[in-house]
Protein backbone atom coordinates (compact mmCIF):
# COMPACT_ATOMS: atom_id res chain seq x y z
CA UNK A 1 0.00 0.00 0.00
CA UNK A 2 1.05 3.37 -0.83
CA UNK A 3 -0.18 4.99 2.66
CA UNK A 4 2.12 2.70 4.42
CA UNK A 5 4.62 5.06 4.60
CA UNK A 6 2.20 7.84 5.96
CA UNK A 7 0.99 5.13 8.64
CA UNK A 8 4.52 4.19 9.86
CA UNK A 9 5.22 7.92 10.09
CA UNK A 10 2.09 8.45 12.04
CA UNK A 11 3.04 5.47 14.09
CA UNK A 12 6.72 6.73 15.02
CA UNK A 13 5.56 9.65 15.34
CA UNK A 14 3.37 7.76 18.06
CA UNK A 15 6.20 6.68 19.76
CA UNK A 16 7.92 9.70 19.95
CA UNK A 17 5.28 11.10 22.17
CA UNK A 18 5.58 10.39 25.91
CA UNK A 19 9.10 8.66 25.45
CA UNK A 20 9.15 7.46 29.07
CA UNK A 21 5.91 5.53 28.73
CA UNK A 22 7.57 4.20 26.01
CA UNK A 23 10.36 3.29 27.98
CA UNK A 24 8.49 1.55 30.83
CA UNK A 25 6.34 -0.28 28.61
CA UNK A 26 9.67 -1.53 26.73
CA UNK A 27 11.32 -1.89 29.87
CA UNK A 28 8.28 -4.31 31.70
CA UNK A 29 7.58 -6.27 28.33
CA UNK A 30 11.12 -6.77 28.27
CA UNK A 31 11.81 -7.64 31.70
CA UNK A 32 8.94 -10.05 31.78
CA UNK A 33 9.76 -11.54 28.52
CA UNK A 34 13.31 -12.04 29.92
CA UNK A 35 11.75 -14.07 33.16
CA UNK A 36 10.07 -16.66 30.34
CA UNK A 37 13.39 -16.86 28.53
CA UNK A 38 15.85 -17.51 31.45
CA UNK A 39 13.35 -20.36 32.41
CA UNK A 40 13.01 -21.69 29.42
CA UNK A 41 17.00 -21.54 28.44
CA UNK A 42 17.75 -22.93 31.82
CA UNK A 43 15.72 -26.04 30.77
CA UNK A 44 17.36 -26.42 27.36
CA UNK A 45 20.70 -26.38 29.36
CA UNK A 46 20.00 -28.58 32.35
CA UNK A 47 18.91 -30.78 29.15
CA UNK A 48 22.11 -30.19 27.35
CA UNK A 49 24.25 -30.64 29.95
CA UNK A 50 22.55 -33.90 31.05
CA UNK A 51 22.75 -35.59 27.74
CA UNK A 52 25.82 -37.03 28.27
CA UNK A 53 25.17 -38.10 32.03
CA UNK A 54 24.06 -41.41 30.96
CA UNK A 55 27.43 -42.33 29.79
CA UNK A 56 29.37 -44.77 32.52
CA UNK A 57 25.69 -45.61 33.67
CA UNK A 58 25.68 -49.34 34.62
CA UNK A 59 22.79 -51.79 34.47
CA UNK A 60 23.28 -55.14 36.69
CA UNK A 61 21.65 -57.86 35.06
CA UNK A 62 21.45 -60.67 38.01
CA UNK A 63 20.85 -64.16 36.60
CA UNK A 64 18.87 -66.55 38.24
CA UNK A 65 20.75 -70.41 39.78
CA UNK A 66 22.31 -73.10 37.98
CA UNK A 67 21.78 -71.38 34.21
CA UNK A 68 22.81 -73.66 31.45
CA UNK A 69 26.11 -72.10 29.65
CA UNK A 70 24.27 -71.35 26.25
CA UNK A 71 21.86 -69.70 28.13
CA UNK A 72 24.34 -67.15 30.12
CA UNK A 73 26.08 -67.07 26.36
CA UNK A 74 22.44 -65.85 24.43
CA UNK A 75 21.99 -63.04 27.54
CA UNK A 76 25.40 -61.87 26.97
CA UNK A 77 25.21 -61.18 23.28
CA UNK A 78 21.57 -60.03 23.98
CA UNK A 79 22.84 -57.48 26.20
CA UNK A 80 25.74 -56.53 23.71
CA UNK A 81 23.42 -56.02 20.88
CA UNK A 82 21.52 -53.67 22.60
CA UNK A 83 21.97 -50.07 21.46
CA UNK A 84 23.72 -47.97 24.16
CA UNK A 85 25.54 -50.52 25.37
CA UNK A 86 29.28 -50.27 25.89
CA UNK A 87 30.55 -53.07 27.69
CA UNK A 88 28.97 -56.02 29.28
CA UNK A 89 31.37 -57.62 32.12
CA UNK A 90 30.38 -61.09 33.66
CA UNK A 91 30.50 -60.84 37.75
CA UNK A 92 30.90 -64.49 39.08
CA UNK A 93 29.60 -65.10 42.44
CA UNK A 94 33.17 -65.35 44.03
CA UNK A 95 33.88 -61.69 42.64
CA UNK A 96 30.46 -60.38 43.92
CA UNK A 97 31.39 -61.61 47.65
CA UNK A 98 34.56 -59.75 47.15
CA UNK A 99 33.01 -56.32 46.36
CA UNK A 100 30.09 -56.57 48.45
CA UNK A 101 33.10 -57.23 51.04
CA UNK A 102 34.99 -54.38 50.21
CA UNK A 103 32.03 -52.22 49.98
CA UNK A 104 31.01 -52.79 53.66
CA UNK A 105 34.46 -52.17 55.17
CA UNK A 106 34.47 -52.77 58.83
CA UNK A 107 31.09 -54.44 58.99
CA UNK A 108 32.56 -56.97 56.36
CA UNK A 109 32.84 -59.60 58.86
CA UNK A 110 28.91 -60.30 59.39
CA UNK A 111 28.50 -61.49 55.46
CA UNK A 112 32.39 -63.21 55.67
CA UNK A 113 31.26 -66.42 56.49
CA UNK A 114 28.20 -66.43 53.53
CA UNK A 115 28.94 -68.82 51.05
CA UNK A 116 29.35 -66.91 47.26
CA UNK A 117 26.43 -69.53 46.34
CA UNK A 118 24.10 -67.41 47.82
CA UNK A 119 25.18 -64.83 45.78
CA UNK A 120 23.66 -64.84 41.94
CA UNK A 121 26.23 -64.41 39.20
CA UNK A 122 25.62 -61.30 37.21
CA UNK A 123 26.54 -59.01 34.22
CA UNK A 124 27.56 -55.69 34.55
CA UNK A 125 26.29 -53.62 31.56
CA UNK A 126 27.90 -50.02 30.92
CA UNK A 127 26.03 -47.65 28.98
CA UNK A 128 27.05 -44.80 27.03
CA UNK A 129 25.33 -42.22 24.94
CA UNK A 130 22.86 -39.66 25.13
CA UNK A 131 20.51 -39.28 27.53
CA UNK A 132 17.28 -40.85 25.45
CA UNK A 133 19.25 -43.98 23.91
CA UNK A 134 20.72 -44.82 27.62
CA UNK A 135 17.15 -44.49 29.08
CA UNK A 136 15.85 -46.69 25.77
CA UNK A 137 18.35 -48.96 26.51
CA UNK A 138 17.55 -49.52 30.21
CA UNK A 139 14.09 -50.13 29.99
CA UNK A 140 14.69 -52.81 27.58
CA UNK A 141 16.79 -54.86 29.74
CA UNK A 142 14.55 -54.17 32.61
CA UNK A 143 11.72 -55.91 30.16
CA UNK A 144 14.32 -58.61 30.21
CA UNK A 145 13.69 -59.72 33.85
CA UNK A 146 11.92 -62.80 33.95
CA UNK A 147 10.87 -62.96 30.57
CA UNK A 148 13.79 -64.01 29.10
CA UNK A 149 15.46 -67.49 30.42
CA UNK A 150 17.84 -67.24 33.34
CA UNK A 151 17.60 -63.45 33.88
CA UNK A 152 16.33 -63.18 37.35
CA UNK A 153 16.09 -58.96 38.12
CA UNK A 154 17.53 -56.12 36.15
CA UNK A 155 18.98 -53.49 38.88
CA UNK A 156 19.10 -49.94 37.13
CA UNK A 157 19.53 -46.16 38.42
CA UNK A 158 16.54 -45.33 35.97
CA UNK A 159 14.33 -43.27 39.06
CA UNK A 160 17.04 -40.91 39.00
CA UNK A 161 17.37 -40.74 35.43
CA UNK A 162 13.61 -40.12 34.95
CA UNK A 163 13.61 -37.68 37.88
CA UNK A 164 16.17 -35.25 35.25
CA UNK A 165 13.94 -35.72 32.74
CA UNK A 166 10.74 -34.86 34.59
CA UNK A 167 12.46 -32.21 35.85
CA UNK A 168 13.29 -30.99 32.44
CA UNK A 169 9.89 -31.41 31.25
CA UNK A 170 8.48 -29.61 34.33
CA UNK A 171 10.56 -26.57 33.95
CA UNK A 172 9.60 -25.86 30.05
CA UNK A 173 6.39 -26.98 31.13
CA UNK A 174 6.52 -23.93 34.06
CA UNK A 175 7.98 -21.65 31.33
CA UNK A 176 5.58 -22.13 29.22
CA UNK A 177 2.48 -21.27 31.28
CA UNK A 178 4.49 -18.98 32.60
CA UNK A 179 4.99 -17.11 29.52
CA UNK A 180 1.10 -17.64 28.66
CA UNK A 181 0.65 -15.19 32.05
CA UNK A 182 3.60 -13.17 31.04
CA UNK A 183 2.05 -12.63 27.48
CA UNK A 184 -1.23 -11.52 28.86
CA UNK A 185 0.66 -9.08 30.65
CA UNK A 186 2.31 -7.84 28.41
CA UNK A 187 -0.54 -7.47 25.81
CA UNK A 188 -2.11 -5.43 28.62
CA UNK A 189 0.74 -3.26 29.38
CA UNK A 190 0.44 -2.20 25.84
CA UNK A 191 -2.85 -1.88 25.57
CA UNK A 192 -2.69 0.33 28.10
CA UNK A 193 0.02 2.87 26.54
CA UNK A 194 -1.45 2.62 23.11
CA UNK A 195 -4.42 3.65 24.73
CA UNK A 196 -2.77 6.40 26.54
CA UNK A 197 -1.94 7.71 23.08
CA UNK A 198 -5.21 6.89 21.46
CA UNK A 199 -7.10 9.38 23.90
CA UNK A 200 -4.35 11.52 23.71
CA UNK A 201 -4.78 12.44 20.44
CA UNK A 202 -8.50 12.04 20.16
CA UNK A 203 -9.10 15.43 18.82
CA UNK A 204 -6.99 14.38 15.89
CA UNK A 205 -8.78 11.38 14.99
CA UNK A 206 -12.03 12.93 15.20
CA UNK A 207 -11.22 15.57 12.81
CA UNK A 208 -9.70 12.33 10.67
CA UNK A 209 -13.35 11.10 11.09
CA UNK A 210 -15.08 13.69 9.88
CA UNK A 211 -13.07 13.55 6.74
CA UNK A 212 -13.73 10.23 6.11
CA UNK A 213 -11.53 8.04 7.33
CA UNK A 214 -12.04 4.96 8.20
CA UNK A 215 -11.40 3.23 11.34
CA UNK A 216 -8.64 1.10 9.71
CA UNK A 217 -7.08 4.04 8.37
CA UNK A 218 -7.19 5.27 12.31
CA UNK A 219 -6.15 2.18 13.96
CA UNK A 220 -3.34 1.25 11.45
CA UNK A 221 -0.74 3.26 13.36
CA UNK A 222 -1.99 2.03 16.50
CA UNK A 223 -1.81 -1.19 15.71
CA UNK A 224 1.58 -0.51 14.36
CA UNK A 225 3.18 1.08 17.24
CA UNK A 226 1.24 -1.69 19.42
CA UNK A 227 3.51 -4.69 17.28
CA UNK A 228 6.34 -2.70 17.34
CA UNK A 229 6.48 -2.25 21.02
CA UNK A 230 6.08 -6.13 21.50
CA UNK A 231 8.44 -6.98 18.60
CA UNK A 232 11.29 -4.19 20.30
CA UNK A 233 10.45 -5.65 23.89
CA UNK A 234 10.83 -9.23 22.56
CA UNK A 235 14.34 -8.31 21.16
CA UNK A 236 15.40 -6.24 24.07
CA UNK A 237 14.66 -9.26 26.07
CA UNK A 238 16.79 -11.53 23.52
CA UNK A 239 19.39 -9.53 23.87
CA UNK A 240 19.35 -9.21 28.00
CA UNK A 241 19.10 -12.83 28.30
CA UNK A 242 22.07 -13.34 25.41
CA UNK A 243 24.07 -10.91 27.91
CA UNK A 244 22.58 -13.05 30.96
CA UNK A 245 23.74 -16.00 29.18
CA UNK A 246 27.34 -14.61 28.52
CA UNK A 247 27.81 -13.63 32.08
CA UNK A 248 26.77 -16.70 33.74
CA UNK A 249 28.52 -18.70 31.14
CA UNK A 250 31.93 -17.38 31.85
CA UNK A 251 31.27 -17.90 35.66
CA UNK A 252 30.16 -21.36 35.51
CA UNK A 253 33.22 -23.08 36.50
CA UNK A 254 33.44 -20.82 39.84
CA UNK A 255 29.18 -21.21 40.38
CA UNK A 256 29.27 -25.11 39.45
CA UNK A 257 32.47 -26.61 39.21
CA UNK A 258 34.36 -28.10 36.06
CA UNK A 259 32.33 -30.75 36.31
CA UNK A 260 30.25 -28.59 34.09
CA UNK A 261 31.74 -27.95 30.57
CA UNK A 262 30.84 -25.03 29.21
CA UNK A 263 31.20 -25.83 25.60
CA UNK A 264 28.10 -28.00 26.33
CA UNK A 265 26.14 -24.87 27.05
CA UNK A 266 24.36 -23.29 24.37
CA UNK A 267 21.20 -20.17 23.75
CA UNK A 268 17.87 -20.57 22.84
CA UNK A 269 17.89 -21.76 19.13
CA UNK A 270 17.27 -19.17 16.16
CA UNK A 271 13.87 -20.74 15.70
CA UNK A 272 12.42 -20.22 19.14
CA UNK A 273 14.13 -16.80 19.73
CA UNK A 274 12.15 -15.78 16.15
CA UNK A 275 9.34 -17.43 17.85
CA UNK A 276 9.59 -15.00 20.91
CA UNK A 277 9.98 -12.32 18.57
CA UNK A 278 6.51 -12.67 16.81
CA UNK A 279 4.55 -14.20 19.94
CA UNK A 280 5.83 -10.24 21.29
CA UNK A 281 4.81 -9.06 18.12
CA UNK A 282 1.47 -10.20 18.01
CA UNK A 283 0.91 -9.60 21.44
CA UNK A 284 1.59 -6.03 20.62
CA UNK A 285 -0.84 -6.13 18.37
CA UNK A 286 -3.65 -7.65 20.28
CA UNK A 287 -2.91 -5.36 22.52
CA UNK A 288 -3.19 -1.90 20.46
CA UNK A 289 -6.26 -4.04 18.80
CA UNK A 290 -8.35 -3.99 21.91
CA UNK A 291 -6.98 -0.37 22.99
CA UNK A 292 -8.13 0.96 19.88
CA UNK A 293 -11.86 -1.04 19.46
CA UNK A 294 -14.60 1.02 17.50
CA UNK A 295 -16.00 2.94 20.88
CA UNK A 296 -12.72 2.68 22.69
CA UNK A 297 -12.49 6.36 22.75
CA UNK A 298 -16.00 7.69 23.27
CA UNK B 1 -28.05 17.05 -3.24
CA UNK B 2 -29.39 17.64 1.03
CA UNK B 3 -33.20 16.31 1.62
CA UNK B 4 -34.55 16.38 5.66
CA UNK B 5 -37.88 15.52 5.90
CA UNK B 6 -39.54 15.61 9.03
CA UNK B 7 -36.44 15.62 11.36
CA UNK B 8 -36.13 15.72 14.68
CA UNK B 9 -33.34 15.95 17.14
CA UNK B 10 -33.66 15.96 20.79
CA UNK B 11 -31.26 16.15 23.78
CA UNK B 12 -31.84 14.60 27.43
CA UNK B 13 -30.42 17.59 29.07
CA UNK B 14 -31.65 20.17 26.60
CA UNK B 15 -35.05 19.18 25.34
CA UNK B 16 -35.75 19.19 21.53
CA UNK B 17 -34.09 21.19 19.37
CA UNK B 18 -35.02 20.19 15.72
CA UNK B 19 -39.00 19.93 15.44
CA UNK B 20 -39.98 17.84 12.48
CA UNK B 21 -37.62 20.02 10.14
CA UNK B 22 -37.92 19.91 6.67
CA UNK B 23 -35.02 21.44 4.18
CA UNK B 24 -34.07 20.85 0.51
CA UNK B 25 -30.51 22.33 -0.30
CA UNK B 26 -30.75 22.12 -4.22
CA UNK B 27 -27.62 20.99 -6.29
CA UNK B 28 -24.68 24.14 -6.47
CA UNK B 29 -26.84 26.25 -4.57
CA UNK B 30 -25.67 28.26 -1.80
CA UNK B 31 -27.61 28.52 1.58
CA UNK B 32 -26.90 30.65 4.57
CA UNK B 33 -28.63 29.11 8.20
CA UNK B 34 -28.87 32.06 10.24
CA UNK B 35 -29.78 31.71 14.00
CA UNK B 36 -29.62 32.97 18.14
CA UNK B 37 -26.39 30.86 19.41
CA UNK B 38 -28.18 27.73 20.23
CA UNK B 39 -30.86 27.27 18.08
CA UNK B 40 -29.47 23.94 16.28
CA UNK B 41 -27.88 24.94 13.29
CA UNK B 42 -24.68 22.65 14.44
CA UNK B 43 -27.05 19.66 15.67
CA UNK B 44 -28.18 19.94 11.96
CA UNK B 45 -24.82 19.93 10.54
CA UNK B 46 -24.08 17.09 12.23
CA UNK B 47 -26.73 15.10 11.01
CA UNK B 48 -25.97 15.98 7.53
CA UNK B 49 -22.81 14.47 7.91
CA UNK B 50 -24.06 11.73 10.09
CA UNK B 51 -22.02 12.68 13.36
CA UNK B 52 -25.33 12.57 14.71
CA UNK B 53 -28.88 10.45 13.88
CA UNK B 54 -31.83 11.95 13.71
CA UNK B 55 -34.57 11.04 16.46
CA UNK B 56 -37.27 10.83 14.09
CA UNK B 57 -37.53 11.98 10.28
CA UNK B 58 -35.28 10.93 6.89
CA UNK B 59 -32.03 12.60 5.89
CA UNK B 60 -31.06 12.08 2.10
CA UNK B 61 -26.99 13.36 1.34
CA UNK B 62 -25.92 12.98 -2.03
CA UNK B 63 -28.09 10.28 -3.05
CA UNK B 64 -27.89 8.18 0.58
CA UNK B 65 -30.61 7.49 3.10
CA UNK B 66 -28.57 8.09 5.94
CA UNK B 67 -31.02 5.91 8.25
CA UNK B 68 -30.01 3.15 5.52
CA UNK B 69 -26.25 3.81 5.91
CA UNK B 70 -23.99 1.42 7.52
CA UNK B 71 -21.39 2.92 9.96
CA UNK B 72 -18.52 1.45 7.76
CA UNK B 73 -20.16 3.75 4.88
CA UNK B 74 -20.45 6.77 6.92
CA UNK B 75 -16.48 7.90 5.77
CA UNK B 76 -17.59 7.25 2.21
CA UNK B 77 -19.76 9.68 2.80
CA UNK B 78 -18.32 12.38 4.50
CA UNK B 79 -15.93 12.28 1.42
CA UNK B 80 -18.02 13.80 -0.62
CA UNK B 81 -18.40 16.79 2.17
CA UNK B 82 -15.73 19.25 3.28
CA UNK B 83 -16.49 20.70 6.49
CA UNK B 84 -15.10 24.39 8.42
CA UNK B 85 -15.70 25.09 12.00
CA UNK B 86 -15.36 27.85 13.71
CA UNK B 87 -12.47 27.17 15.78
CA UNK B 88 -10.68 25.84 11.83
CA UNK B 89 -9.83 22.26 14.16
CA UNK B 90 -6.69 22.08 12.61
CA UNK B 91 -4.01 19.56 13.44
CA UNK B 92 -1.79 21.26 16.05
CA UNK B 93 1.83 20.96 15.57
CA UNK B 94 1.41 20.31 12.04
CA UNK B 95 2.21 22.65 8.92
CA UNK B 96 0.21 23.72 6.15
CA UNK B 97 1.01 21.26 3.87
CA UNK B 98 0.35 18.25 6.59
CA UNK B 99 -3.52 19.50 7.39
CA UNK B 100 -4.23 19.91 3.31
CA UNK B 101 -2.72 17.05 2.42
CA UNK B 102 -4.57 14.86 5.14
CA UNK B 103 -8.35 14.21 3.30
CA UNK B 104 -6.38 13.10 0.42
CA UNK B 105 -3.98 10.75 2.22
CA UNK B 106 -7.96 9.35 3.59
CA UNK B 107 -8.97 8.83 0.18
CA UNK B 108 -5.60 6.91 -0.90
CA UNK B 109 -4.36 9.61 -2.76
CA UNK B 110 -0.28 9.70 -3.01
CA UNK B 111 3.08 10.71 -4.45
CA UNK B 112 2.82 13.55 -6.94
CA UNK B 113 -1.09 13.70 -7.53
CA UNK B 114 -0.71 14.55 -3.83
CA UNK B 115 1.30 17.08 -4.02
CA UNK B 116 -0.22 19.03 -7.05
CA UNK B 117 -3.69 18.80 -6.00
CA UNK B 118 -2.23 20.63 -2.27
CA UNK B 119 -0.49 23.12 -4.27
CA UNK B 120 -3.65 23.86 -6.61
CA UNK B 121 -5.94 24.10 -3.38
CA UNK B 122 -3.30 26.26 -1.61
CA UNK B 123 -3.25 28.41 -4.61
CA UNK B 124 -7.05 28.99 -4.60
CA UNK B 125 -7.03 30.18 -0.41
CA UNK B 126 -3.83 32.44 -1.37
CA UNK B 127 -1.65 30.09 0.67
CA UNK B 128 0.55 28.83 -2.13
CA UNK B 129 3.61 30.69 -0.16
CA UNK B 130 3.37 29.43 2.72
CA UNK B 131 3.41 25.43 2.64
CA UNK B 132 5.67 24.40 5.40
CA UNK B 133 4.84 27.07 7.74
CA UNK B 134 2.87 25.54 10.91
CA UNK B 135 -0.33 26.30 11.97
CA UNK B 136 -0.24 27.75 15.15
CA UNK B 137 1.99 30.58 13.54
CA UNK B 138 -0.72 32.05 11.19
CA UNK B 139 -3.61 34.53 11.64
CA UNK B 140 -6.92 33.50 12.25
CA UNK B 141 -7.71 34.36 8.81
CA UNK B 142 -4.93 32.14 7.52
CA UNK B 143 -5.71 29.46 9.27
CA UNK B 144 -9.32 29.16 8.01
CA UNK B 145 -8.27 29.66 4.82
CA UNK B 146 -6.11 26.28 5.45
CA UNK B 147 -9.13 24.49 6.66
CA UNK B 148 -11.39 26.05 3.50
CA UNK B 149 -7.98 24.03 1.42
CA UNK B 150 -8.43 21.22 3.31
CA UNK B 151 -12.40 21.03 2.94
CA UNK B 152 -11.70 21.45 -0.52
CA UNK B 153 -8.69 19.14 -1.74
CA UNK B 154 -10.66 15.83 -2.30
CA UNK B 155 -12.81 17.62 -4.55
CA UNK B 156 -16.60 17.26 -2.35
CA UNK B 157 -19.55 18.00 -3.86
CA UNK B 158 -20.50 19.70 -0.68
CA UNK B 159 -19.38 21.78 1.17
CA UNK B 160 -20.66 23.02 5.00
CA UNK B 161 -19.20 25.97 6.60
CA UNK B 162 -19.87 25.94 10.71
CA UNK B 163 -20.00 29.76 12.01
CA UNK B 164 -16.60 29.85 9.98
CA UNK B 165 -15.86 33.42 10.56
CA UNK B 166 -16.81 33.43 14.58
CA UNK B 167 -13.09 33.96 14.80
CA UNK B 168 -12.11 35.91 12.38
CA UNK B 169 -11.86 40.33 11.39
CA UNK B 170 -13.44 41.69 8.84
CA UNK B 171 -11.01 41.75 6.83
CA UNK B 172 -10.39 37.94 7.20
CA UNK B 173 -14.16 37.49 7.30
CA UNK B 174 -14.28 38.92 3.63
CA UNK B 175 -12.03 36.40 2.50
CA UNK B 176 -13.74 33.26 3.77
CA UNK B 177 -16.98 34.80 2.34
CA UNK B 178 -15.14 35.23 -0.75
CA UNK B 179 -14.03 31.95 -1.35
CA UNK B 180 -17.42 30.54 0.07
CA UNK B 181 -18.45 32.14 -2.91
CA UNK B 182 -15.87 31.05 -5.16
CA UNK B 183 -16.55 27.47 -4.13
CA UNK B 184 -20.23 27.88 -5.25
CA UNK B 185 -19.14 29.14 -8.64
CA UNK B 186 -17.50 25.98 -8.92
CA UNK B 187 -19.99 24.09 -8.61
CA UNK B 188 -20.01 22.95 -4.86
CA UNK B 189 -23.10 22.70 -2.99
CA UNK B 190 -22.77 25.58 0.33
CA UNK B 191 -24.11 25.59 3.54
CA UNK B 192 -23.56 28.23 5.81
CA UNK B 193 -24.15 28.57 9.68
CA UNK B 194 -23.87 31.95 11.33
CA UNK B 195 -25.53 33.94 13.72
CA UNK B 196 -23.61 36.89 12.88
CA UNK B 197 -26.14 39.26 10.55
CA UNK B 198 -23.22 41.14 8.83
CA UNK B 199 -22.25 37.67 7.32
CA UNK B 200 -25.72 37.46 5.76
CA UNK B 201 -25.24 40.56 4.38
CA UNK B 202 -22.12 40.75 2.47
CA UNK B 203 -22.87 36.60 1.31
CA UNK B 204 -23.82 35.63 -2.41
CA UNK B 205 -26.39 33.08 -0.97
CA UNK B 206 -28.90 31.72 -3.01
CA UNK B 207 -31.33 31.75 -0.05
CA UNK B 208 -30.96 32.60 3.70
CA UNK B 209 -33.12 30.32 6.33
CA UNK B 210 -33.37 31.61 9.74
CA UNK B 211 -33.54 28.67 12.33
CA UNK B 212 -36.00 29.31 15.32
CA UNK B 213 -38.12 26.70 17.24
CA UNK B 214 -36.53 24.16 15.94
CA UNK B 215 -37.45 24.48 12.57
CA UNK B 216 -36.22 26.80 9.37
CA UNK B 217 -37.89 29.80 7.81
CA UNK B 218 -37.12 31.36 4.53
CA UNK B 219 -35.73 35.08 5.20
CA UNK B 220 -34.20 36.07 1.86
CA UNK B 221 -34.33 34.68 -1.65
CA UNK B 222 -30.56 36.62 -1.99
CA UNK B 223 -28.82 37.82 0.55
CA UNK B 224 -30.00 41.43 1.61
CA UNK B 225 -33.30 40.76 0.05
CA UNK B 226 -35.23 40.01 3.10
CA UNK B 227 -38.77 38.84 3.73
CA UNK B 228 -41.06 40.12 5.74
CA UNK B 229 -43.23 36.83 5.75
CA UNK B 230 -41.97 33.55 4.98
CA UNK B 231 -42.45 32.55 1.71
CA UNK B 232 -45.16 30.72 -0.25
CA UNK B 233 -43.96 27.36 -1.10
CA UNK B 234 -44.86 27.74 -4.72
CA UNK B 235 -42.22 30.23 -4.70
CA UNK B 236 -39.84 28.69 -2.97
CA UNK B 237 -40.43 25.64 -5.14
CA UNK B 238 -40.02 27.94 -8.59
CA UNK B 239 -36.75 28.65 -6.83
CA UNK B 240 -35.19 25.15 -6.31
CA UNK B 241 -36.49 23.98 -9.89
CA UNK B 242 -34.17 27.12 -11.28
CA UNK B 243 -31.26 25.79 -9.47
CA UNK B 244 -31.62 22.52 -10.63
CA UNK B 245 -32.14 23.75 -14.29
N1 LIG C 1 -24.19 16.58 22.53
C1 LIG C 1 -25.10 17.40 23.10
N2 LIG C 1 -25.65 17.05 24.29
C2 LIG C 1 -26.56 17.83 24.87
N3 LIG C 1 -26.97 18.99 24.37
C3 LIG C 1 -26.47 19.40 23.20
C4 LIG C 1 -25.50 18.63 22.50
N4 LIG C 1 -25.17 19.27 21.36
C5 LIG C 1 -25.92 20.42 21.36
N5 LIG C 1 -26.68 20.49 22.46
C6 LIG C 1 -27.62 21.53 22.75
O1 LIG C 1 -28.47 21.68 21.66
C7 LIG C 1 -28.74 23.05 21.44
C8 LIG C 1 -28.40 23.41 20.03
O2 LIG C 1 -27.00 23.36 19.91
P1 LIG C 1 -26.27 23.74 18.56
O3 LIG C 1 -26.82 22.89 17.49
O4 LIG C 1 -24.83 23.66 18.81
O5 LIG C 1 -26.71 25.23 18.34
P2 LIG C 1 -26.04 26.33 17.41
O6 LIG C 1 -25.02 25.69 16.58
O7 LIG C 1 -27.18 26.87 16.62
O8 LIG C 1 -25.47 27.37 18.31
C9 LIG C 1 -27.94 23.84 22.47
O9 LIG C 1 -28.80 24.20 23.52
C10 LIG C 1 -26.93 22.85 22.96
O10 LIG C 1 -26.68 23.09 24.32
MG1 LIG D 1 -22.99 26.06 16.49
Amino acid sequence: MFTFGYHVKRALVGVRSRPWAQVLTLGSVALAMVLVGSVLLIAQNLSRLTDDWGSGATVAVDLAEAVPPADVARIRQALKETPGVRRVTWVSPAQAKSRLLRGLGPDARLVAEVDESFLPASFEVVLGGDRSTVLAAQRRMTRMAKVVPGVESVRTVETWFHRLGRLVTGIRMAGLGLGLLVLFACGYIIMSTVRLRFVDRRQELQIMRLMGATERFIRTPFLMEGALLGLVGAALATGMLYGLFLLLGSRIHSLFGTSVSVSKLGFLPLSQVAYGLGVGALCGLLGSWFATRSGADA
Amino acid sequence: MIRLFGVSKGYPSRGPVLRRLDLHVARGEYLIICGASGAGKTTLMRIVTAAERPDAGQVMVAGRNLAKLKRSAIPYLRRNIGVIFQDFKLLGGSTVTENVALPLRICGIHGRTLRDRVEEVLELVGLEDKPFARCEELSGGEQQRVALARALASEPVILLADEPTGNLDPEATAQVLGLLDLARDRGLTVVLATHDPQVIGAGQADRVLEMTEGKLETRALRSGVWLERPEEPDTRGEREMSLIL
